[in-house]
């Protein structure tokens, strides 16, 4: 055998697979059927509440927030749960201090994320759980490059 | 025999081991001291996931990158791919394991992702490489 081994990179498989895996496998005992889901999708709908009223407020935000938004929506979508929201947007006086806002609610999601991913009898959802609370924990120090700029 | 998602992890982490020593030595000033502080790291969660794994695992002598390391830029490259792939690797550990050893593997998985971005890389839904 040989012990020198290689780096794979799969390419192009981000996103895409994790969805496709998913959709495939919402069945009767599919990650959808968790109530951790639907009490992440609830979560996921208030964070995605958050950025859309920070972008309407402050209309300059919108390129650097959009991919981070669509993240989320991303994150609704791979959950395959429909649900509403109760949590109402906060707002927030300056451009400023709505990205902080947002960055603090990230590391507070990220977290939640982590304890649902505990909580969940699926293991596909406990896969997903922790790539969406990678990806959150990963949002909060893009934010705060933002603020740094 | 397959691998497990343990060992695989301990291998991805292995891998990260080799990497930042390659990263450490192209890049200089404070991406010096973060590529110490993420060895160090690395090194942590493989000695903890080694100490819970029911076989020890080798590492390999070496590791082919998938492109040319020579530089700061192209170190830091490496240092987001290296992260990225480990994410992926974490998640697979915490679909495959319970409680505490789940909590753990999110907890890694979410500071390689925010390594990722310190190294420059972009935010993903689904961090992986």
């Amino acid at each position: 055998m040989s012990r020198r081994a290689v780096l794979a990179v799969g390419a192009g498989i981000a996103g895409a697979g994790v969805l496709a895996a998913c959709g495939d496998s919402t069945a009767a005992s599919g990650p959808a059927n968790d109530p951790v889901a639907t009490e992440v999708a609830g979560a996921e709908q208030a964070l995605i509440a958050q950025y859309q009223a920070f972008i309407t407020t402050f209309p300059q935000l919108k390129v650097e927030l959009t991919p981070i938004l669509d993240q989320h929506a991303d994150h609704l979508k791979a959950l395959g749960v429909t649900t509403t929201s109760t949590a109402a947007p906060v707002a927030a006086s300056d451009p400023r201090t709505a990205v902080a806002v947002l960055a603090d609610a990230e590391r507070e999601a990220a977290k939640a994320r982590r304890s649902s991913c505990v909580a969940a009898t699926n293991p596909e959802l406990a896969r997903l759980l922790a790539l969406i609370a990678a990806s959150e924990a990963s949002h909060a120090p893009a934010l705060t490059r933002m603020l740094a700029r | 025999m397959s691998i497990t998602p343990i060992e695989a992890a301990i291998s991805g982490e292995d891998a990260c081991i080799y990497a930042y020593g390659v990263i450490g030595s192209q890049v200089r000033g404070a991406a010096t001291e973060r590529a110490r502080k993420a060895l160090a790291d690395h090194r942590a969660w493989r000695d903890r996931l080694q100490s819970q794994a029911p076989v020890i695992v080798a590492a390999s002598i070496a590791y082919d990158f998938p492109f040319p390391v020579e530089d700061a830029a192209s170190a830091k490259l490496l240092a987001v791919l290296v992260e990225n792939r480990m994410v992926g690797q974490y998640a697979d550990l915490a679909a495959s394991t319970a409680g505490t050893a789940r909590e753990d593997a999110v907890t890694a998985a979410m500071e390689c992702a925010t390594r990722a971005i310190a190294w420059g890389g972009i935010t993903m839904a689904f961090p992986q490489a």
